[in-house]
């Protein structure tokens, strides 16, 4: 449980830091991440969920180290800046936190209908029509 | 049947001619042309059995529901790569591209010149492909339904003179609706779970699904059978215990999954050959902004190629994604990924692999049988050509009259014009440059062969060293195959049926031979008994002869 808490927390704080909404970008819902990040850790291995739970924690302690705050503390600014510079690190393991991280954020943010409909990509459409169709052999 | 965990409420115990791990390329084709030889085959499979209704367009539900851990399977190594495999009935072919290319005859040559596999002929393995083929309506993708993703790339390439076509692919009636890596929605592509296994199934096959097999049972270097467990899909917890006794175990769970298996029992390890060569294809990925919409991700995700350099390894092919498998692969976060995001209808994206020269691979046993570790290092020449045919999709996407265009090379993230790409060109790329790269076609784990030392299954798909234990997947190929291999492994797998079902026609003659003796034992018996009789009612001597034979030769074995 509180190691469910402690992802649930973290997660809120990273989904505002990596989707930033625009006129086409819906707004993230935490919760729903939220959800989606413990889903997929707990259907993933041990060793992904070890993983994952490390990234958190170093993203957390690299943003104290870097900008001398937690990554709730940093606003929209400071936290693109913080992770672009992890992005463009020539060290690999550094360039993996924030693309391991954002990996089942955008993964379930961008999932959701009302997103994908404001980026022009109409799924319950597609789904009615492929509804009608069914090829047998 | 297909069963379902639900359907148990004790242990099972079952007995077949063959029990089949696995339900893919390999198990599904195997188990079709068993059962309907008329051999009782029980399959059994980790993942759950889906169909249309369960394909809802939603990606991020299918790598929760049908990739094998969510789709986190990576190699160790540097850089990290994404292994994602499929876990359902009909393994990772529900979740594919459904591209069905045969094996380039230079590598069957490879096979037969340096793997000893001189009977694996080019006129066998064209007849199996074309009885294949028309059996999953391979065609090339029809220009009409492919997309304007493909038309613009490939218009692209011709122009450039490169070569470049449709590919084809085992879809009947497909209308493009552009999921086929999350599960078809209308049946189109014919993947295992929708011909192999129903026909299977027709013809008798028990197919129990969500069940892990740990086991197998062996004695006397010979296969007996398999023993594993049902789990709960929801707590992935263990439920029921499964065995099943069978006169032939067939292995068909992948290039990842079978080594461990053989590992965990301890099985086929003297040629050291297990879990070594592992090749998956590494893949590049190019993503092109273009002054139209293109309607992606509607159309076929896989359907055009450009193989102007297939001599060397480098394949480009087509792959659409949605917005949600899209938005991972883009290298930041913030204001930039939403920028990029909402400029996503205007984003052309295409995919190249690359048959591996000089990378190493391999699966070593992990904590439990299912959960195998796969190290894998980029080798440097691979990495060149990796940039190779990240720069040959930059220059079709320029021709086509990309913006810019986005690669997955740390310091060249963004091309955004050709003269950028003169300075990728010259640079030396290592491999850790490389940023989320993903491969989709591990193989050569338990390499097929003619020698023993080197090999861990013969030329029939039989292992070695135990009688009657069978591999049928990927993991038999002996090299990279340098194209999609899902209808390859498919052959083999019927080749292989072969070789059962003749193995199997001479052990129910043995049967019949042992059967006879047991009843000629039994004759003996009974006179044995009745002689007894007769001396104990001639002669009053107690007991019968049997049982003094036995307290004779116990004695006598004291005396010694």
């Amino acid at each position: 449980m509180i190691l469910e808490r402690y992802v649930r927390e973290r997660i809120s704080e990273l989904s505002r830091l990596f989707i930033v909404p625009t006129d086409d970008i819906l707004a993230p819902e935490p919760e729903q991440i939220s959800a989606f990040c413990l889903e997929f850790m707990r259907q993933g291995t041990p060793g992904f969920r070890f993983l994952y739970l490390f990234t958190l924690i170093s993203l957390e302690a690299a943003c104290l180290l870097r900008k001398g705050k937690r990554l709730r503390e940093l606003d929209s600014g400071e936290g693109e800046e913080f992770l672009q510079s992890l992005y463009r690190s020539r060290w690999a393991p550094l360039r993996a936190l924030p693309l391991l991280a954002g990996l089942p954020l955008f993964f379930s943010h961008y999932d959701r209908e009302d997103v994908q409909k404001a980026l022009g990509y109409d799924v319950e459409n597609l789904r009615r029509e492929a509804a009608l169709r069914e090829v047998t052999r | 049947m297909i069963r379902r965990p639900e359907e148990f409420d004790q242990d099972l115990r079952l007995e077949a001619d063959v029990a089949v791990v696995g339900s893919g390329a390999g198990g599904g084709p195997l188990a079709k042309e068993l059962s309907e030889a008329g051999y009782r085959v029980v399959v059994l499979e980790e993942g759950g059995h889906f169909t249309r209704e369960d394909f809802n367009f939603k990606p991020g539900e299918a790598f929760l529901r049908m990739y094998r851990d969510a789709g986190q399977t990576v190699t160790l190594g540097l850089p990290v790569i994404l292994l994602p495999q499929g876990c359902t009935v009909g393994g990772t072919t529900t979740v594919n591209s459904g591209t069905c290319l045969r094996i380039p005859r230079s590598v069957l040559r490879r096979w037969q010149l340096e793997h000893g596999l001189k009977d694996l002929t080019s006129d066998e393995m064209d007849l199996l492909y074309a009885a294949l083929e028309e059996y999953l309506f391979v065609k090339r993708a029809d220009p009409e339904v492919v997309g304007k993703n493909a038309i613009i790339f490939k218009e692209a390439a011709e122009r450039l003179g490169y070569s470049a076509g449709f590919l084809p692919r085992n879809a009947k009636d497909c209308e493009g609706f552009g999921m086929c890596p999350y599960g078809c929605p209308t049946n189109s592509k014919q993947s295992v779970n929708v011909s192999f296994i129903p026909d299977a199934v027709r013809a008798g096959a028990e197919v129990i699904t969500r069940c892990r097999v740990t086991h197998i049972i062996t004695r006397g270097g010979r296969a007996l059978g398999v023993r594993g467990y049902l789990y709960d899909p929801l707590t992935r917890k263990r439920t029921l215990s499964v065995e099943v006794r069978s006169s032939v175990v067939a292995l068909c769970g992948g290039a990842l999954q079978t080594p461990s298996l053989l590992f965990h029992n301890r099985l086929c390890l003297s040629s050291g050959a297990v879990g070594r060569n592992l090749f998956i294809h590494p893949c590049g990925s190019t993503l092109a902004l273009l002054d139209e919409p293109l309607g992606n991700p509607k159309g076929i995700p896989q359907s055009t190629y450009v193989d102007e350099f297939s001599s060397e390894g480098i394949e480009l092919e087509g792959a659409t994604l949605p917005p949600s498998v899209f938005a991972i692969t883009l290298p930041w976060s913030g204001r930039k990924h939403s920028e990029i995001m909402a400029t996503y209808p205007y984003f052309g994206t295409f995919g190249s692999m690359i048959s591996e020269h000089d990378s190493r691979g391999r699966v070593l046993p992990g904590p439990s049988p299912r959960q195998p570790l796969a190290t894998y290092h980029l080798g440097y020449q691979d990495a060149q050509r990796l940039k190779l045919s990240i720069l040959l999709m930059a220059e079709i996407w320029f021709e086509a009259g990309a913006r810019k265009v986005i690669t997955p090379i740390q310091g060249f993230l963004e091309l955004s014009s050709p003269r950028d790409m003169s300075a990728l060109s010259r640079a030396k790329i290592k491999p850790h440059q490389f940023i989320g790269l993903s491969a989709y076609h591990p193989m050569g784990t338990c390499p097929m062969g003619g020698d023993p030392d080197s090999a861990v299954v013969r030329p029939t798909g039989e292992t070695w060293e135990v009688d009657n234990l069978f591999i049928c997947d990927a993991s038999i190929l002996p090299t990279s195959l340098g194209v999609n291999p899902q209808l390859t492994i498919m052959a083999l797998s019927v080749r292989t049926a072969g070789f059962i079902d003749e193995k199997l026609a001479r052990g129910i003659d043995r049967a019949e031979a042992l059967s006879r003796i047991e009843k000629w034992k039994g004759r003996l018996r009974r006179e044995k008994e009745r002689l007894a009789y007769r001396l104990n009612t001639f002669f009053g001597m107690e007991g019968d002869i049997s049982q003094q034979g036995e307290t004779s030769g116990t004695s006598g074995a004291g005396d010694r």
